[in-house]
């Protein structure tokens, strides 16, 4: 447990006075749920990311998605490759990045949908099919993507369906004062990540998804849990409500967080606690702020 | 989604049409409320018909027409100027009707004619609430008129549409109706709770006497005798079937002939018909009971707005209210506007004893204590007719009263003068000689007799020779006055239809008039119509008519115009029976009836006892009514925890513990201690339980109680906490929380 606690204090020394943002991408990783992080370019997207892999100590890759970006520059090509000695040639797969543990889609909004989607179809069946082959990707898989505010020029904003595939979508934010300054003297962000060492291996990561899989759920909670569904469905003016997959998104996202909160059960406060960078994105913003004042605790 | 599925129920809702120069009122009660109020209303005027004036009707097609016409659109609702000339025409006729007096049947049509006009202007809830009083009022006014068991199931029926009515007025919203509310089903059932409590209110509630009493437009909308009768009102009132009253006798039932119900005497002719002197309303003290009375009775009566009562002849009761005139005719102590029930004790013969010879203090007129009635004396001259003859002249003042029965007007019916001073002078003779004139010369019996205007009977005697009983009666008592014999004229009714449950029922065509000729002892009861149509005495009016085809000739729909039609004058029969029960069971439940029940079943002496119970009764049903509620509604065991969660919850915002809502249990409870350190283990306790009993495995109801204890304990320390204080004048500063977390 404290490994996971050390990996988050660790994380926080290069991301600095964000700590509810890496406890949320911690969790988000523990509950097997890919991450979207949305900022403004330079916010420390691209370095959380990187910093996250190198803790768990997972193979990392970056993707960075540009306009004319296809689908085999992520996914990976067969290429005719001869044998010099024997002079035979065949086809060989080249696999893309999107063959690593955790896969950073850099800008995932600059690209097109159709390379976009060559993705997000990854990061759902995790597996790929290409050229009437299938393969599967490593595990545990983890795609954080980062994208600019869409009302930015030149982006090709996500459809809801793909956002729903995103566990979390959290948003950095600026620093406030202290680690501010904090930042601007300290050393480089890109020197501290080298140096940072692995804390949880990828093994000791699926045992924790396993004890984050076995967190309790108790009756009460699970009411919450479909009261919040329920409003955003019924009452609360949303364009859509909230998914099925959303609510078990919502679910494991909470017992992630339990779990961090070194408890294995689940209680109202986990729920919150997530609510808002599970929800937002796949309703509308701050859509989680309006659940939260209208839907009962205990009802 | 929700949009499109109240959008489509949308032309369910009354669109209100708007008015030029109007705001637009919106309107929202459904086509569904209105019909039932229009069919309330409606409903509520039924038993008002007979007694609404001609235009009324024609008023309530044109209002009808026009209401339709809104509610299908081609027309507005009047505007105010309309409506405000509607309202002074209907007032107008209501007043002329009426005759500028306050009688019922005016105040029945005002009330008729508002409620008639209201439908012109049913546009939102309040005026149907408006409309679903304005039918129960008129509904219960009905009741004046018409009382019969088919009226009360008319006014079920109508209670039934009104409150269907008002369900349905009371459950619409913007949308229109719930279609699938059942409003009769739940009227019906609401209905059905009632029942309880009307019983209770039947039993026990006070039977109060009339307040005040209003008078009814014409005597003739309470069918009935008169204290003067004129040629053609007892044939006039042979045109109706209506009930006067029903008899059940104990057990010995008189002949068919003997039924001459006496109710009055008339022994004054004015020159054109007879009227009543005060000597019906003489009282005198009541004869005992003796063995001869030999039938006994028990009446109930329709009111008559009079204060006569039937009897057959020789008659005393032992009825409450019940007084004895120096006729020899029952009458109440109080005009009969409700249904009256009281028993008779009758001798029932041809010979009725003069209370002129056994009596004295007669002309007091007035009540006398000194009227001694020495019972054997009516005993005896009823069998023996041995009354002492030497009694006749006993006093002067008896002879002056015997006098009234002799005055004749000195100008009128000179011929009929004549030729009575030419009959016998002996009373049995004068019968006899009278009687056979009749019966010889051409007369004939029938309800259609000429007018015969100034000296009446002397053409009826000698010239047409056609007439109804009053004819008859009228000529012979005034031939025998003539004659030197004193006589009277009787009003009353004779005969009535026999049920085979037993009862008889005397009707409206019942009514007869004879003559009762005074022996020198006692009055002597003919019937000059006896001789002229004798199947008029054995058979009843109908028979003596026949040939006619006079009878009932107005009502054409009365059933009893049919009664040679087998299964119609079963069902006829029928019916009779049902309301006779009804009006013996159910209407005739009266002051007495109801002491008798109250002391036999609750041993109670007093109906103020009764007045206790009725009270306690009711306030008990509250009770129970609110303990029933109060029980259907009380939380469930898991509805407890949340209860007192809320409650904790109010009880810190008033503490000055901020709450955003949306804020978990755990995380308040850590607030609270952060506020006030003194509920730390309070809080710490609470938040224990609420792990166990709400994140713990399965649903533990015994955790959730005592979590729900724990946490109104936590509450009520709260309270404390905050009171105290508050009475120190310090509160604890506001914090803001500090994170959400636990």
């Amino acid at each position: 447990m404290s490994a996971i606690h050390q990996a988050i204090s660790n994380l926080s020394q290069v991301i600095v006075g964000k700590e509810q943002q890496i406890r949320l991408s911690v969790a988000c990783l523990l509950a097997d749920g890919h991450l979207l992080i949305e900022d403004l370019p330079g916010m420390g997207k691209t370095t959380l990311s990187h910093a996250l892999a190198k803790v768990f100590g997972l193979e990392y890759r970056r993707i960075q998605f540009t306009s004319d970006l296809l689908p085999a520059d992520v996914l990976g090509v067969s290429v005719f490759e001869k044998n010099l000695e024997t002079g035979e040639g065949a086809f060989r797969f080249h696999p893309g990045p999107v063959f690593a543990q955790v896969v950073l889609a850099d800008e995932i909004n600059r690209a097109t949908a159709k390379s976009q989607s060559a993705l997000l179809e990854a990061m759902e069946e995790r597996q790929v099919t290409v050229e009437g082959q299938t393969r599967c990707l490593p595990d545990p898989f983890f795609v954080i993507a980062t994208q600019n505010p869409s009302s930015q020029a030149g982006t090709f904003p996500l459809p809801e369906s793909q956002l729903d595939r995103f566990l979390m979508c959290l948003s950095l934010g600026y620093p406030d004062e202290n680690s501010e300054r904090e930042l601007l003297e300290g050393r480089s962000r890109r020197e501290l990540v080298d140096e940072l060492t692995t804390v949880v291996g990828s093994a000791e990561l699926i045992v924790l998804r396993e004890q984050v899989a076995a967190v309790k759920a108790s009756a009460s909670v699970l009411d919450y849990l479909q009261r919040l569904l329920a409003y955003s469905r019924h009452d609360g003016g949303f364009p859509y409500g909230l998914s099925p997959r959303a609510g078990l998104s919502l679910l494991r996202a909470a017992k992630a967080w339990a779990l961090l909160e070194n408890r294995d059960f689940l209680i109202h406060e986990d729920v919150q606690a997530v609510l808002a960078s599970v929800v937002d994105h796949r309703l509308q913003p701050l859509a989680s702020r309006k659940l939260l004042e209208y839907v009962p605790v205990l009802a | 989604m929700m949009n499109t599925a109240s959008s489509s129920s949308a032309p369910n809702v009354l669109t209100s049409v708007a008015t030029k120069g109007q705001a637009q009122v919106s309107t929202h009660l459904p086509r569904q409320t209105l019909l039932l109020l229009v069919g309330a209303l409606l409903s509520s005027l039924v038993l008002h018909l007979n007694y609404l004036p001609v235009w009324f009707y024609a008023a309530a097609v044109f209002v009808l027409g026009w209401r339709a016409l809104v509610y299908f659109g081609y027309l507005s609702f009047p505007g105010r100027v309309a409506k405000t000339i509607t309202v002074l025409i209907a007032s107008y006729g209501v007043y002329v009707t009426a005759g500028g007096q306050i009688t019922l049947e005016g105040s029945g049509a005002f009330l008729a004619s508002a409620g008639l006009l209201k439908l012109l202007e049913i546009a939102n809830r309040r005026d149907a609430v408006f409309v679903v009083f304005m039918a129960l009022f008129l509904q219960a006014s009905g009741f004046l008129f018409d009382q019969s068991i088919f009226a009360a199931a008319q006014g079920i029926f109508t209670m039934l549409l009104a409150m269907a009515a008002m369900i349905s007025a009371q459950s619409a919203n913007r949308s229109g109706i719930h279609p699938e509310l059942p409003v009769f089903a739940t009227a019906g059932r609401l209905m059905l709770f009632s029942i309880p409590f009307m019983l209770i209110v039947y039993f026990l509630f006070p039977r109060l006497g009339p307040l005040w009493s209003v008078a009814l437009n014409s005597d003739s909308s309470m069918t009935g005798l008169s204290t003067r009768m004129q040629p053609g009102d007892i044939s006039s009132l042979s045109q109706s079937s209506e009930v006067a009253f029903r008899v059940t006798f104990d057990d010995e039932k008189p002949a068919q002939r003997d039924l001459y119900w006496r109710v009055m005497t008339l022994d004054f002719h004015d020159g054109s018909g007879w009227a009543q002197s005060k000597l019906d309303e003489t009282a005198v003290i009541m004869p005992q009971k003796t063995d001869a009375h030999r039938y006994e009775y028990e009446i109930i009566q329709e009111a008559t707005g009079q204060q006569f009562l039937f009897s057959l002849s020789e008659s005393v009761s032992e009825t409450q209210g019940v007084e004895f005139a120096m006729t020899r005719v029952l009458y109440s102590d109080r005009p009969i506007y409700e249904r009256k029930r009281y028993r008779v004790a009758s001798i029932g013969t041809d010979q009725v004893v003069s209370s002129l010879i056994t009596g004295t203090g007669i002309t007091t007129f007035g009540k006398t204590s000194s009227g001694i009635e020495d019972p054997t004396v009516l005993k005896g001259s009823v069998e023996t007719d041995a009354l002492d003859t030497s009694d006749i002249g006993r006093t002067d003042k008896n002879s002056s009263v015997l006098s009234t029965y002799s005055k004749l007007p000195n100008d009128s019916n000179a011929q009929t003068i004549a030729w009575a001073k030419t009959l016998p002078k002996n009373t049995a003779e004068f019968i006899q000689a009278f009687t056979q004139y009749i019966s010889q010369q051409a007369f004939y019996y029938t309800l259609k007799p000429p007018k015969y205007g100034d000296n009446d009977i002397d053409k009826f005697l000698f010239e047409g020779r056609r007439g109804f009983c009053e004819h008859y009666a009228s000529a012979m008592a005034f031939a025998a006055r003539a004659a030197g014999i004193p006589s009277r004229v009787v009003a009353g009714y004779q005969g009535g239809e026999w049920h085979t449950e037993g009862h008889l029922t005397v009707r409206q065509y019942d009514a007869h008039a004879w003559v009762e000729l005074w022996t020198g002892q006692v009055w002597q009861r003919v019937d000059p119509t006896a001789a002229v149509a004798p199947s008029r005495i054995e058979y009843g009016l109908e028979r003596a008519v026949e040939n006619e085809g006079s009878f009932l000739s107005q009502e054409l729909l009365s059933p009893h115009r049919y009664r040679s039609i087998n299964w119609i004058n079963n069902l006829r029969l029928k019916m009779d029976n049902i309301n006779y029960l009804w009006s013996r069971w159910v209407l005739s439940y009266d002051e007495k009836k109801q002491s008798d029940f109250l002391s036999r079943w609750f041993g109670l002496d007093d109906l103020l006892d009764g007045l206790y119970i009725l009270a306690s009764t009711i306030a008990g049903l509250f009770v129970f009514g609110t303990v029933w509620q109060w029980w259907l509604q009380r939380p469930a065991k898991e509805r407890r925890l949340i209860l007192a969660w809320a409650g904790l919850i109010q009880q810190a915002e008033k503490a000055g513990v901020s709450v955003d809502s949306g804020l978990p249990p755990l995380s308040l409870l850590s607030r609270l201690a952060e506020y006030y350190p003194e509920l730390s283990d309070d809080c710490a306790e609470a938040q224990r339980l609420f792990i166990t009993a709400q994140y713990g495995e399965g649903p533990d109801l015994h955790a959730d109680a005592l979590l729900a204890r724990q946490l109104k304990g936590v509450g009520r320390r709260l309270r404390g906490l905050d009171r105290k204080m508050r009475r120190d004048g310090r509160r604890p500063s506001t914090k803001t929380s500090a994170s959400s977390d636990v």
